[in-house]
């Protein structure tokens, strides 16, 4: 194979692992919790804008890129720090979305955010650097590793790879515990789960900071990748990429979500890179828009579970030394709150 | 689940046949058609900017090809979207390198992925012959690089020489808060100040709002005698209206993006068009529409219709004659190189461009040709008039001064190459 090829194919790995994470964090807030943030995306570019700014090092007076809070961080506390901006931004967006709100209104909600997000990033160019974005971030460890460039990509992949790992662990384990079972009660009746004593609100905002921690995870690792980041990589539009890949894995079913990522904006997206030209310039790229959207649209209407539907969930009878329900032990942290 | 396997199937199957068809870059076997690729977004809010190339590679393409091609090779323009985005663009930026084997250069990228994507196009001794205007490519190392138009902030000395010329000595910089306007604005200071000029009004202007009094009445209060601007149509528009509504028009000098259709469109439907063709001037890179370079672009490009719809708009435009020289340019290196690799023909690249003693000037790719095959060196004067590489691979070139009267952009006079240079210094 050309080093061309392990070249294109490595990076395609790369943003696999990235649209996973994405989609397991907007999985864990529409999948599992039901909320409908059409704001996803934004939570994606907090991450990836602290990672750049908290690699790049403090802005050059004149120079061409003018940004806040610019600092020489090591790897990995850039990527550890856009997981908690992307957290503290969602707690925000969250306190002011979804506490009231519900359903139309919050999806209403979470696409002006999403849009004012863009217009104030895009305006205020001494933020992160406006419309031209920020660029040159140093690549991680490459310095210290002395790898070949395609070397180094594969380290990229690894370093993906693993990360990839610890983040379906965590979701794994938050959608299997009784957090998780709680959650999924809250999507699926709302009133039922309050009524049982659930705290609703604090459940979903749980929900949405996980899922907003996740997205800047994955914003971090691809601006440490790809060395650059503008208002035009993440467009609302971009959000609805992750809501066809949900839907079309399995929303709810961390797997599936993961075969949607797999599908939709790696395999899909990049297979019409492969289409032979017909048409006026541009057809093909414009044409693809309208297929995402129409993906979504047939499996909404005809596999409304996705290629790998939720698991259904039956509990067995207790064993007769159970009879008494004797709680499994679960960590503190998992327990579903009041 | 079936569906996952056999859609995961289709996509290794696809990759797995890519790869074991690809052989890897740099030239071409014997008879292949070699690939320029158009690296630009096709999709996204800046989708114009490649229908804007497609109206300059196709043109090139379709001379060389009559003209028997370059050493024995027919050549293709092959569309890469960005999708106007570092995020997107780096993948369409490897799939490009890995999966065209002919590729021999690159249109683009633009000022949205340059900075993402013009390293690693670099990195695969692919040439490139970007639009982007972002200045952090003023002092670049990478050979590959090559840069036609100008860079952003060369606009900004452009501008002041314009109005100096002009005679105006007091003025007001317009610029949205947009980073690309903004990038003007430090060169426009301090070329208009060095030239005994004084800025009395500079404030980034927030695009888009329904109402610019306060503005204008900020404006007015430092006694202008001219507006420097840059913004978008809908804010030019608001602006001027209301600036003609309350005080009455001054001159405005605009950048490139005030001559474009969309700005003049609204803009001058906003103050009319006897007060267009009376205040209103733009500066854009200098790329006459005459001479025989020009005649044999407009001439291709009209005559690709079924490649470029509606070709004549890009018959004046400055960029789509760039990049109809840079495919040009390109051709004519690999037959002074005798070579289609690109790493062999890139250095050629600036022996076909930069004038020199005994150099014959030629104006198309066909008269190169014939030059050097009669073992004559050449300069290419292109329709984008001469290319000059400095030692970072930009080719500034000169400005013209137009205004826009009865539905046409007509030149008005023009800022030198080195008048640019002797003030930037």
């Amino acid at each position: 194979m050309s080093v061309a090829w392990q070249f294109y194919i490595s990076t395609v790995l790369i943003y696999l692992g990235v649209d996973v994470i994405a989609c397991w964090g907007l999985n864990l807030q529409f999948g599992v919790a039901g909320l409908v943030n059409f704001a996803y995306i934004i939570f994606q570019a907090a991450g990836a804008y602290t990672a750049a700014v908290l690699t790049l090092g403090p802005a050059t007076r004149g120079g061409f890129q003018q940004y806040i809070g610019g600092a020489h961080l090591p790897f990995p506390v850039p990527i550890l720090v856009a997981g908690v901006v992307g957290g503290l931004l969602a707690a925000v967006v969250g306190g002011l979305a979804i506490r009231r709100l519900r359903s139309d209104y919050e999806a209403m909600v979470m696409l002006v955010v999403s849009l004012i997000a863009t217009s104030v990033a895009t305006n205020q160019s001494g933020l992160v650097n406006g419309s031209n974005g920020l660029a040159l971030v140093p690549k991680p460890l490459a310095a210290m590793v002395n790898l070949s460039p395609i070397g180094y990509q594969w380290l990229f992949v690894g370093i993906t790879a693993v990360i990839c790992l610890c983040v379906y662990w965590l979701v794994h384990i938050v959608t299997s515990s009784p957090l998780g079972r709680t959650l999924r009660a809250v999507r699926d009746n709302e009133q039922a789960a309050a009524a049982l004593g659930k705290n609703v609100a604090a459940l979903r905002m749980l929900a949405f900071v996980l899922g907003g921690v996740l997205a800047g995870i994955s914003g971090a690792i691809l601006v440490e990748f790809i060395s650059a980041w503008s208002p035009g990589s993440w467009l609302y539009p971009e959000t609805f990429v992750y809501f066809t890949a949900v839907i079309v894995g399995g929303s709810g079913n961390n797997l599936g979500v993961m075969v949607g990522a797999l599908l939709v904006p790696v395999a899909f997206l990049e297979a019409t890179r492969f289409v032979p030209q017909f048409g006026p310039p541009g057809l093909i790229d414009a044409l693809q828009w309208i297929i995402v959207g129409v993906l979504a649209l047939v499996f909404l209407w005809f596999w409304p579970r996705g290629v790998i539907p939720e698991r259904r969930r039956r509990f067995p009878r207790p064993a007769e030394g159970e009879a008494d329900g004797a709680p499994r032990r679960v960590p503190l942290f998992l327990r579903a709150g009041r | 689940m079936r569906i996952a396997v056999k859609a995961l199937g289709a996509a290794l199957v696809l990759v797995a046949v890519g790869a074991c068809g690809s052989s890897g870059g740099g030239g071409a076997s014997a008879s292949s058609t070699l690939v320029v690729g158009e690296f630009n977004p096709f999709s996204g809010p800046d989708a114009s900017f490649g229908l804007e190339m497609a109206g300059g590679c196709v043109p090139a393409i379709r001379l060389i090809n009559a003209g028997g091609g370059v050493l024995g090779h027919q050549l293709s323009c092959v569309q890469e979207d960005t999708r106007g985005d570092p995020a997107d663009a780096v993948p369409a930026a490897q799939k490009m390198m890995a999966t065209e084997t002919s590729l021999v250069g690159v249109l683009g990228p633009s000022s949205d992925e340059a900075l993402a994507t013009a390293p690693l196009l670099n990195q695969g001794h692919v040439p490139m012959f970007v639009d982007t205007g972002q200045a952090a490519f003023n002092h670049t190392g990478d050979a590959y690089f090559w840069r036609v138009t100008p860079a952003d902030d060369v606009k900004g000395y452009a501008l002041a020489l314009w109005a100096h010329k002009a005679g105006y000595t007091r003025a007001a910089a317009v610029f949205g808060n947009d980073a690309g306007a903004q990038s003007d604005v430090p060169t426009l200071v301090k070329a208009f100040t060095r030239l005994g000029g004084t800025i009395a009004y500079n404030k980034p202007f927030a695009l888009g709002q329904s109402s610019y009094r306060t503005e204008i009445e900020n404006i007015l209060a430092t006694h202008p005698q001219v507006i420097f601007t840059e913004v978008d149509p809908q804010t030019g528009a608001t602006f001027l209206s209301e600036l003609q509504q309350l005080h009455g028009l001054l001159p405005v000098i605009g950048t490139e993006v005030t001559l474009q259709a969309p700005w003049l469109k609204a803009v001058g439907g906003a103050i009319g068009p006897a007060a267009m063709a009376r205040y209103f001037q733009g500066m854009q890179p200098y790329a006459p529409p005459s001479g025989p370079a020009w005649q044999a672009y407009n001439k291709s490009l009209l005559g690709s219709a079924a490649q470029v719809p509606k070709p004549s708009q890009w018959s004046s435009d400055p960029y789509s004659m760039t990049y109809y020289d840079g495919v040009n340019v390109m051709a004519l290196a690999m037959i002074a190189a005798k070579s289609t690799s690109p790493a062999v023909f890139n250095p050629y690249i600036t022996k076909v461009t930069e004038p020199g003693p005994g150099k014959k000037v030629v104006d198309t790719f066909a008269a190169g040709q014939a030059a050097l095959r009669a073992g004559h060196q050449i300069q290419y004067v292109g329709a984008g008039g001469p290319i000059v590489f400095n030692h970072w691979h930009n080719s500034t070139g000169a400005f013209e001064a137009a205004k826009y009267a009865n539905g046409t952009i007509t030149l008005v006079g023009s800022v030198s190459a080195a008048q640019i240079a002797a003030i930037s210094r």
